[in-house]
């Protein structure tokens, strides 16, 4: 039985998987210590599997606060292991976009699974998850998983002239004031953030080739899967549980490192 | 590399932290000390006039490019903006005690350097670099410029920089070229008993050093690193580091490469680094020979033109020579003629199907900054790695 930990800048992911089958998986949000928010999410993922860390024989630790977590035998960067986990879950996979709680990837994979190319964003969290929280809780005043439904109804193909959080945040006020519908604004977040990802993915010189998966927390996000898609001309598919496939690349490759 | 290798470069770092307090005392006695930027100032030169040189090719920290911000454009590259910051911010005991700089001038933001340099009244001295380098005229600019700086040279320290002077000056550059080039061709080996962490260092070390005492301690390393013992597993992946340049104080990109399992074995860097492989002729016109080596014949730098397709063949000649697993291409921030040249390179690695990496840095090295730079690099390597396997 082996252990994948993702420990990402805003949530952390637990996989355990045995005989190539994924027993049970957890998340909860990343506290300050990352070493203790390692430990408990992968007890979450132990105790739904009903198994004791003693019945793990090798844990990969990876994300953000990859290095925190001692109770990890390797630590592999997260890049590796969201093509290993999405691989695992889509065989075809050619291109990943992953968009987290502070930042985002785009990484393109050759026909047996290897990273060919990869582009993240640096400091700057941008067009991630954090943006989108910050401008539709506080300041379309709706609970974040009401923002991409609400993005599906809008007719008109709005776009925010920024995915900075403090340009946008004033913007999408400036726009509330001359009454612009809250859908409308819904969808110019949603497009605001797939123009951010897919030209950082091009500025990289990824090709986009398909099937592309969509991963990460946003990923839940319905609109802006479709804004993803609109922009791309391209089909998106997203995993069941688009925020564990990094914590389930690294619990392969903790199988595959333990032999 | 073993502990008596260690111990080695460890006593030339030591040997190049105290240039600025012997500089001092050389000046304190009447010889002259003369700055240089940049890799087509010929050190032969220098020492053949009896001057001390001192090389300005710092980097590697935030705040001596932010200094520069209220005469230099921000958009300018940071590594420029460096030499004049760290005067600036009296960060370097050096560059006011020179008694002249020798500023090469091949690009606008070296141009605006030596603007800079004028306006705070250093003795500066512009080497002006022609881009079109295939062009005879261009030649013939350099050669006009080494003999006009050759004079320069005479006039500030009172020697007659004589053939025979040159000779002998040129004679230990290029011993010292060789022994470089000989540990260089070391890391051919699999895993390499240094790698570019070390080996940068080492390079950088050799600007700072008297040439008396850098030999013999260059030969023994040599001796050392020949027995093969490497720090490096068996099976460790094989990068080329490329771009512009790597200056002295910037290791946080090397290090961070081979801290996540990889070794850097090669470089084509255009800036900070001896070239190792040049061999300046020392005989018949020793002028037109420096000329020669260090503009007609040089490996071109990005600056260059036309350059680029004669670069991406010697890139490819490394990653065969040196058995490349891949290539980390390494710039700072508003260079623009490396941006331009990255996205060249990227498209032939993916021809010849071998991993490509940018990195670009403005010398901001925070712990927010360093994070997603080391998981880029960490993800490359371990990339390049099941590639391998």
């Amino acid at each position: 039985m082996f252990a994948g930990v993702d420990i990402g800048s805003v949530s952390s992911k637990a996989v355990i998987i045995d005989r190539g089958e994924v027993l049970a998986f957890s998340l909860l949000p990343t506290s300050y210590d990352r070493q203790e928010s390692g430990a408990e999410v992968l007890k979450l993922a132990l105790d739904k599997a009903q198994k004791s860390k003693g019945d793990i024989k090798y844990i990969v630790s990876t994300g953000y606060g990859r290095r925190a977590f001692a109770s990890a035998d390797k630590v592999l960067p997260e890049i590796v292991c969201h093509a290993r986990g999405t691989k695992f879950l889509f065989p075809e996979v050619r291109t990943i976009i992953d968009i987290g709680g502070q930042d985002s990837k785009v990484i393109e994979l050759d026909e047996a699974g290897g990273v060919v190319r990869f582009e993240m964003n640096d400091k700057c969290a941008a067009g991630s998850g954090r943006f989108l929280e910050v401008l539709t809780e506080r300041i379309l005043n709706l609970p974040l998983d009401e923002l991409g439904p609400l993005a599906l109804r809008s007719s008109k193909r709005l776009t925010l002239s920024s995915v900075c959080t403090v340009f946008a945040e004033s913007e999408i006020i400036s726009l509330l004031s001359e009454h612009t519908a809250k859908e409308d604004i819904a969808y110019g977040i949603s497009r605001a953030i797939a123009r951010r990802v897919i030209g950082m993915g091009a500025g990289g010189q990824v090709s986009y080739n398909e099937p592309i998966v969509f991963s990460g927390g946003v990923a839940r996000n319905i609109g802006v899967v479709k804004a993803i898609e609109e922009e791309l001309g391209k089909e998106v598919v997203t995993p069941q549980e688009p925020q564990i496939t990094a914590a389930l690349g690294a619990a392969i490759f903790a199988g595959e490192h333990s032999q | 590399m073993g502990v008596k290798a260690l111990d080695t470069l460890e006593e030339l770092a030591q040997i190049a932290r105290t240039r600025p307090e012997r500089l001092k005392e050389e000046k304190g006695k009447g010889v002259k000390v003369v700055g240089y930027i940049g890799r087509f100032v010929p050190e032969e030169l220098l020492y053949a006039s009896g001057a001390l040189p001192y090389l300005m090719c710092r980097g590697g920290e935030p705040e001596p490019p932010d200094a520069v911000i209220p005469y230099m454009l921000r958009f300018m590259s940071p590594y420029d903006r460096a030499q004049i910051g760290y005067y600036l911010l009296g960060m370097d005991p050096v560059v006011p005690m020179l008694d002249l700089i020798v500023a090469q001038c091949s690009d606008c933001h070296e141009s605006r350097l030596a603007d800079m340099l004028e306006y705070f009244k250093l003795p500066t001295a512009r080497l002006g670099v022609p881009p079109d380098w295939q062009k005879s005229l261009s030649r013939e600019y350099y050669q006009k410029r080494l003999a006009w700086l050759k004079e320069k040279l005479e006039a500030l320290t009172g020697n007659k920089i004589t053939d025979e002077r040159l000779k002998k000056s040129t004679e230990s550059i290029n011993k010292l070229r060789d022994i470089l080039s000989r540990i260089y061709l070391l890391r051919k080996q699999q895993p390499p008993p240094i790698g570019g962490y070390d080996f940068i260092r080492l390079n950088h070390y050799s600007f700072y050093c008297r040439l008396e005492e850098l030999l013999p301690r260059l030969d023994e390393l040599y001796a050392e690193l020949k027995k093969g013992q490497s720090p490096f597993p068996q099976d460790v992946p094989r990068l080329l580091l490329a771009g512009h340049v790597v200056g002295v104080g910037d290791y946080v990109v090397p290090k961070l490469i081979e801290d996540s399992g990889g070794v850097v074995v090669a470089e084509l860097l255009d800036e900070g680094m001896r070239q190792h492989s040049w061999k300046v002729k020392t005989d018949g016109d020793l002028m037109a020979n420096l000329g020669e080596t260090y503009y007609s014949e040089r490996t071109p730098p990005s600056i260059f033109q036309p350059a680029w397709e004669k670069r991406a063949d010697i890139i490819r000649k490394l990653i065969r020579d040196f058995n490349i697993d891949g290539v980390i291409w390494y710039q700072l921030s508003f260079e623009e003629i490396y941006d331009l040249e990255s996205s060249l390179m990227a498209k032939v690695m993916d021809e010849i199907k071998i991993p490509f990496l940018k990195l670009e840095s403005s010398y901001e090295y925070s712990r927010e900054a360093v994070g997603p730079l080391t998981t880029r690099v960490e993800s490359f390597v371990e990339s390049v790695r099941q590639r391998r396997s």
